[in-house]
């Protein structure tokens, strides 16, 4: 406070004019901060990208490799439903090349935030674009074709979460591929190459998950939100939801069906996504006695899970991993 | 034994509840007749805040949630007592606030997470909640049974109560403190839309019908008990979230116990009418 | 020993002395009457008397002691302007009020003494109001009210009543019930009655003592003094009827031997 000293006359030595220049410095710098870069992150010869979650940001890191510099939007440990992009965010999409998000309702915020960006040569890819669409459990009919917004589930007919299927993920990184051979042709062997490779470990990874669904002696699952319906269809099984809209809890009722269907089916373990809080699942599990498990749905990803180098590939290993031990032999 | 006491989330529930719908009248009647209401949701609110602010963290957000509520209602309580031309306006400042700051700390955290907190965890009480809420009740009506004269009198004319020598002003922080930690404590089991609910309804049906003021007392708790017991039970028939249920079943309560209040000869009047000298 | 001593006593709202070198004593058994126009400083002067104000100057003795070290709050009973705008909703039953007054007497966190009943309504029957101890404050009338106000009062068996412009809000039927129960309290119980007023006619009828407060200083003295008219008026700035004292159609003034 050393601006407010008193002078002769008794009043304080701030005037008009310092309070003028001080708040025109304040409004000129808002506004130089908040325009855009405009470079178009030729930097380092590396290409920018921007990817809306974790999975799409793992995706192009690996069809990228070395040429791409992936910056990834909803921060470790958040969910992508509830994120809502910042005025940064968007100035910092105007200086990319490229931004990659998964679509089918995932992202509410992609439509604003890409009218919002004034960059012509953006490339926008919408990864889901021709998957076939599942249906969310709680699907309500459109009226007028409203803007499909927000939440899986919320007001929202299909269900986003496509990358579960193995054969789903691979048509987002060729998306990704296709897109990224488009804005820098000269390299696309680089990227050939490296969709190849992971094309191959999603191969591989599908016909693990259907060597171990041949041995599933039940097939269904009990989890607390109904995200999985990609993985699950692709291998048989059948996901009970505790509540398919993301947030708030199930009501009593629902509560007692979960818990009957527990009982009557011999059920061993109760499914939840990792991030969210835990408390329903707990509160089932120790009513019926069974275990509380992992099923990621790999939205997001912690900061922890992220330093200890798990990536798409390593998670839905864990997941098979999970699902065997329940669904395994085993009375 | 029916269907609804055989699941151990219901009878948690309950248990919670029950100890919530006892306690949280107590201290509503004494916030209601102090004409404080607006308190009750400005601290709510400041909880909520507090809840942000722990999950954002890494802290016990029921702990921040208590420490952001005390704090606030002894920093109200203070500008209350020196200038009480302020008292009004500076309760709806720290709700502003209360509001304001936890929009923005929201922005950090799950919304799943952020939602149970404003609607309430009924149906998935854990251990530690459960522990928590009986120490919280006894702490509570303990209090509130030792401090029950004199916050009547305090309430009823604090310029006496003062004279009277009672010390207004220890019994009052002491107050206000427990008012915090109340209801921080119950927005986490019933949400703090339903806390603020929970402080107000009971009282005003209950001052339909008492005639005294540990009537009122007593009848608030039982109809805060009646909003929770059926509340739950409806919510569990019918397939309805617990925390709104109970606040519909007080509002319908309140509304059919002032419509019964007109039907002539019921002996029921709402404006007091002077007697003769 | 004086009941109550006011020496020099001064105090100032900012700088405005409302209250200047004000001196004046009270006896055991006294009726004194505060009188005065608007804004001389009546009510300042009973909040000084009640400590909820602090003085520029001048010393106050209650019961023998210095007002500062002075404890035995209880002995002062109080009846404020404020008795009439309580919330009349407030679901408390006379009895309650009176009763919550005695337990604080008593030491409001100890146990219920065991006449407990008994000195409440005792209290009651001395204000007339006994058969209304379950009724809710706010169904009676203003006078009723007052009455249970000083009931509150008495059940702590007080040596001064203090009561500032108690017939504010009331009819006059009423009002003269009060003065009469007022001037029974003091006369039967021996409580040394100290009252702010507007009405000088009433209160000159009934009170032994009259200080008059004004803007340019204060006066005390007898009503008894037939000056007194003269004087009051000069204060007042017009002229008070000033009625006889004792020649009021009134059974207890007929009982202290009224014409």
């Amino acid at each position: 406070m050393n601006g407010f000293k008193r002078n002769a006359s008794g009043g304080f030595g701030i005037n008009t004019k310092t309070v003028t220049a001080i708040s025109l410095i304040l409004v000129f710098s808002f506004i130089l901060s908040s325009c855009g870069t405009g470079d178009t992150g030729a930097d380092n010869g590396k290409l920018t990208i921007y990817t809306s979650f974790y999975v799409m940001y793992d995706f192009a890191t690996k069809i990228g490799g070395d040429k791409v510099n992936v910056i990834n939007m909803v921060p470790a440990g958040m969910e992508p439903h509830d994120w809502e992009p910042s005025p940064k965010d968007i100035a910092g999409l105007s200086g990319a090349d490229l931004f990659i998000y998964s679509g089918a309702g995932m992202e509410g915020w992609v439509d604003k935030i890409v009218e919002a960006v004034n960059n012509k040569n953006l490339v926008v890819v919408e990864t889901s674009k021709g998957i076939t669409l599942r249906e969310s459990s709680h699907s309500h009919a459109h009226e007028d074709g409203e803007a499909n917004t927000g939440h899986f589930g919320d007001e929202y007919q299909y269900d986003p979460h496509v990358w579960l299927d193995p054969k789903n993920a691979k048509m987002q990184m060729k998306a990704i591929k296709d897109a990224l051979v488009q804005v820098d042709g000269k390299n696309s062997g680089y990227y050939e190459e490296n969709y190849n490779y992971y094309a191959a470990k999603l191969d591989e990874l599908d016909r693990k998950y259907r060597e171990a669904a041949k041995t599933f002696s039940r097939k269904e699952i009990v989890v607390a939100h109904a995200a999985y319906g990609y993985l699950c269809s692709a291998y048989g099984i059948e996901q009970i939801a505790l509540d398919s809209i993301t947030g708030g809890e199930p009501t009593g009722s629902r509560m007692k069906e979960i818990i009957d269907y527990i009982r009557e089916h011999d059920i061993r373990a109760i499914f939840y996504d990792g991030i969210s809080s835990s408390k329903t699942v707990d509160a089932i599990a120790a009513e019926t006695g069974i275990r509380v498990a992992v099923l990621s749905a790999v939205e997001g990803l912690s900061a922890e899970d992220l330093k200890a180098g798990k990536d798409y590939f390593s998670i839905m290993e864990e997941n098979l991993r999970a699902l065997s031990e329940a669904l395994q032999q085993g009375e | 034994m029916p269907e609804i006491f055989q699941y151990d989330f219901m009878i948690n529930a309950f248990i919670v509840g029950i100890l919530i719908a006892i306690i949280i009248p107590c201290i509503g009647t004494v916030v209601v007749l102090r004409r404080l209401s607006i308190m009750g949701d400005a601290l709510s609110h400041i909880s909520l805040a507090g809840v942000a602010a722990g999950l954002v963290f890494g802290i016990n957000p029921i702990l921040s949630a208590v420490v952001f509520a005390v704090i606030a209602s002894l920093s109200i309580e203070k500008i209350r007592s020196k200038i009480p031309k302020y008292g009004e306006i500076s309760t709806a400042v720290m709700m502003s606030f209360g509001i304001g700051l936890a929009a923005i700390l929201s922005g950090f955290v799950s919304s799943a997470n952020f939602n149970s907190f404003l609607f309430g965890s009924l149906m998935a009480i854990n251990r530690f909640e459960k522990y928590l809420v009986i120490c919280l009740a006894v702490v509570v009506l303990t209090v509130f049974i030792l401090m029950y004269r004199a916050l009547f009198y305090i309430t009823f004319d604090e310029e006496s109560a003062r004279l009277a020598g009672i010390p207004v002003k220890t019994i009052t922080i002491v107050f206000t403190v427990l008012t915090a930690v109340t209801i921080s404590v119950s927005s986490r089991v019933v949400g703090t839309l339903v806390v603020s609910s929970m402080m107000v309804l009971p009282v005003a049906v209950s001052m339909q019908i008492a005639k005294s003021y540990k009537q009122t007392v007593v009848f608030s708790v039982l109809f805060s008990v009646f909003f929770v017991v059926s509340g739950l039970i409806f919510s569990f028939y019918l397939d309805l979230k617990p925390g709104g249920t109970i606040v519909m079943t007080g509002v319908i309560s309140l509304v059919i116990t002032l419509l019964a209040g007109k039907i002539p000869g019921s002996g029921r009047r709402k404006i007091a009418l002077r007697g003769d000298d | 020993m004086h009941v109550l001593e006011v020496e020099n006593l001064s105090f100032a709202y900012g700088e405005n002395y409302i209250l200047k070198d004000v001196s004046f004593t009270v006896e055991k058994g006294d009726f004194v009457g505060i009188i005065g126009p608007n804004g001389s400083g009546k009510s300042t002067l009973v909040k000084l008397m009640l400590k909820i104000l602090t003085p520029e100057s001048g010393k106050i003795r209650i019961l023998g002691e210095d007002i500062r070290k002075f404890g035995e709050w209880s002995k002062i009973g109080y009846i404020s302007q404020k008795a009439n705008s309580f919330n009349s909703d407030f679901p408390a039953t006379v009895n309650e009020i009176v009763g919550a007054s005695l337990l604080a007497s008593n030491g409001i966190f100890r146990r219920k003494p065991p006449d407990f009943s008994e000195r409440v309504y005792n209290a009651l029957k001395k204000v007339g109001m006994q058969d209304y101890g379950n009724k809710l404050i706010g169904r009676l009338s203003g006078g009723q009210q007052q009455r249970v106000f000083i009931a509150r009062v008495l059940v702590a068996e007080p040596e001064i009543m203090i009561l500032d412009e108690p017939t504010v809000g009331i009819d006059s039927k009423s009002e003269e019930a009060l003065y009469c129960l007022l001037a029974r309290l003091n006369e039967e119980l021996g409580i040394t009655i100290i009252m702010v007023t507007h009405d000088i006619g009433e209160i000159s009828v009934h009170a032994n003592k009259l200080i008059c407060l004004g803007e340019n200083g204060f006066t005390v003295h007898d009503t008894a003094d037939p000056d007194s008219d003269r004087i009051i008026s000069a204060i007042y700035g017009f002229s008070v009827n000033m009625q006889n004292r004792r020649c009021r159609n009134c059974d207890c003034m007929k009982r202290a031997g009224c014409d």
